[in-house]
């Protein structure tokens, strides 16, 4: 088990960089960080690579994408997930094209690179939930 | 290789710290301590007096302090490079760059690492960026599980069996077995690498490097005034970095476009392919570096270093030795810094049981978000 309490404890203060990421997820939306341009980033990042601009807004994207790797973490690095070990933590390569690591739920032992994937939600507590994804069978 | 330059740079000193011993040692150790260490030894082994330096490169300790605890005043080059891994061929290169172009004469690189005496777990420390720190909500933490990520899809693109790095991780422990000053010298066989614990699977405890203490220097100077010095100098031949950063520890193809990138040039600067390579120091902060290197760098086609990297290949007295003082899994965790020191003393025929005979060639691959390497030859 995750301990949602430690794990909301050890997270930064949400900050106007990222607000839009939390207040999508909350509403079940994920949502990344998009440039003028409209190329996406995850996590928010501080310009868009090709034009150097810095004005951001948030836009919401499918949640679909396909697993490009995974790894099972059984070492107690952090806190929160002690006493979650073994958990699966994936490389997602997003429908939209930014890749987002995330940990994986439901079944797991079947997962195959490549395979699609899909978020599902993780509320933690009123401000704070958590995107997460599981295979696509 | 070309004719050498008179400013060709070289390495002349080499001092590093006895691993064995401070890993039995309880005392909690001064990184700048070990360093200071590491520059006596490395003093001791070129001849040349400490106030003939007049560079100096620190990594893992902070510059400001380190150079006022080692007396080195009024410097034409001082700086300091993080204490990541990827920095030890960084720094030999900014170092060589330095003394070729005359900004300096002989410049002293001090590492110090007390990891082991300040709990470092390589694992949970947040870094300032936002990746790192999303990730970690994520529970997805330390370098390690980042290569474990990249190794398992490198294990689908290519068709590799679970078990494929034992031979890494057995042969660095032979190696140490033969190094006094290895931390971990106790031979292992394929059944108790199967048998290690996953960290972040598909690696294993075994796929690791060692946390412990020590330090590192190295001293460099021009090959003119190497020529003077009591040991066989050993000239760097070539030197390439190529870097590909995000807030990851990761690259789509395994660093791969990057690394044939980085050994076009060292072979065009040194006119040497791998066949002229009498021995390699392989980066193995974890294991699959090394298969990554090995590929990258030419040694073995695309998908086939574990295939390739038999024991006896890989072995002393193999046609390619590898990591002959064991590496990180066996030597101890310099961050890449005693890799370049094994380089150094087997071209100079220091090594005794562990030593490649005749080695006159040896070449430093890190495979990392900066990918570095370099060719040294005795001269």
């Amino acid at each position: 088990m995750i301990d949602k309490d430690l794990l909301v404890a050890s997270m930064e203060p949400i900050t106007e960089v990222d607000r839009g990421f939390w207040e999508g997820t909350r509403v079940g939306e994920l949502r990344l960080h998009a440039s003028p341009t409209g190329k996406l980033y995850f996590p928010q990042t501080s310009a868009d690579a090709d034009t150097l601009e810095t004005d951001f807004h948030w836009q919401k994207v499918s949640g679909r994408g396909t697993l490009w790797s995974w790894i099972v973490m059984h070492q107690k690095y952090l806190k929160a997930y002690a006493g979650a070990v073994p958990y699966v933590v994936g490389r997602i390569e997003l429908e939209e094209g930014p890749m987002i690591i995330s940990r994986l739920v439901g079944r797991t032992d079947d997962l195959v690179c490549d395979m699609p994937v899909e978020v599902v939600f993780e509320r933690l507590d009123d401000e704070r939930t958590l995107p997460v994804f599981r295979a696509v069978r | 290789m070309s004719s050498v330059r008179a400013r060709q740079p070289a390495i002349v000193g080499v001092g590093q710290l006895n691993y064995a011993a401070l890993y039995a040692s309880k005392v909690p150790n001064d990184a700048i301590s070990l360093g200071a260490q590491a520059l006596s030894l490395a003093i001791e082994d070129c001849g040349i007096a400490k106030g003939d330096i007049d560079g100096l490169i620190t990594s893992r300790i902070p510059y400001t302090v380190t150079a006022d605890a080692l007396g080195l005043k009024n410097l034409w080059l001082i700086n300091e490079l993080e204490g990541s891994g990827r920095m030890s061929g960084v720094a030999v290169q900014y170092a060589a760059a330095m003394i070729e172009t005359g900004q300096a004469e002989v410049v002293a690189l001090v590492y110090g690492n007390n990891g082991r005496s300040s709990a470092m777990a390589y694992g949970g420390e947040a870094f300032p960026n936002s990746t790192s720190i999303y990730n970690h909500y994520q529970g997805m933490t330390s370098p390690g599980a980042a290569v474990a990520m990249m190794y398992r899809r490198y294990q689908h693109e290519f068709g590799i069996a679970d078990g494929a790095l034992a031979n890494f991780a057995i042969n660095n422990r032979r190696n140490a077995a033969l190094n006094a000053g290895a931390v971990m010298r106790n031979p292992i066989t394929v059944d108790d690498y199967m048998a290690a614990r996953f960290i972040a699977a598909p690696l294993r405890m075994l796929d690791y490097c060692i946390i412990n203490d020590g330090g590192v220097c190295l001293i460099m100077t021009t090959m003119e005034r190497a020529r003077d010095l009591a040991k066989r100098p050993v000239v760097l031949a070539a030197t390439a970095t190529r870097g590909e950063t995000s807030g990851h520890y990761w690259s789509r193809d395994f660093f791969f476009g990057n690394a044939r990138q980085a050994a076009d040039r060292l072979h065009r600067q040194a006119g040497f392919v791998p066949e002229d390579i009498d021995v390699l120091q392989v980066y193995d902060n974890f294991t699959p570096a090394i298969a990554f290197g090995l590929e990258g760098f030419g040694f073995a086609a695309r998908g086939e270093a574990t295939a390739w990297a038999t024991l006896d290949q890989i072995g002393l007295g193999g046609r390619q030795p590898i990591n002959t003082a064991g590496g990180h899994t066996g030597e101890s965790y310099m961050q890449g810094w005693g890799h370049h020191v094994e380089a150094v003393r087997q071209l100079r025929g220091e090594c005794g049981e562990r030593q490649v005979p005749g080695a006159n060639t040896a070449q430093y691959i890190c495979i990392s978000p900066i990918v570095s390497s370099h060719i040294l030859a005795g001269a």
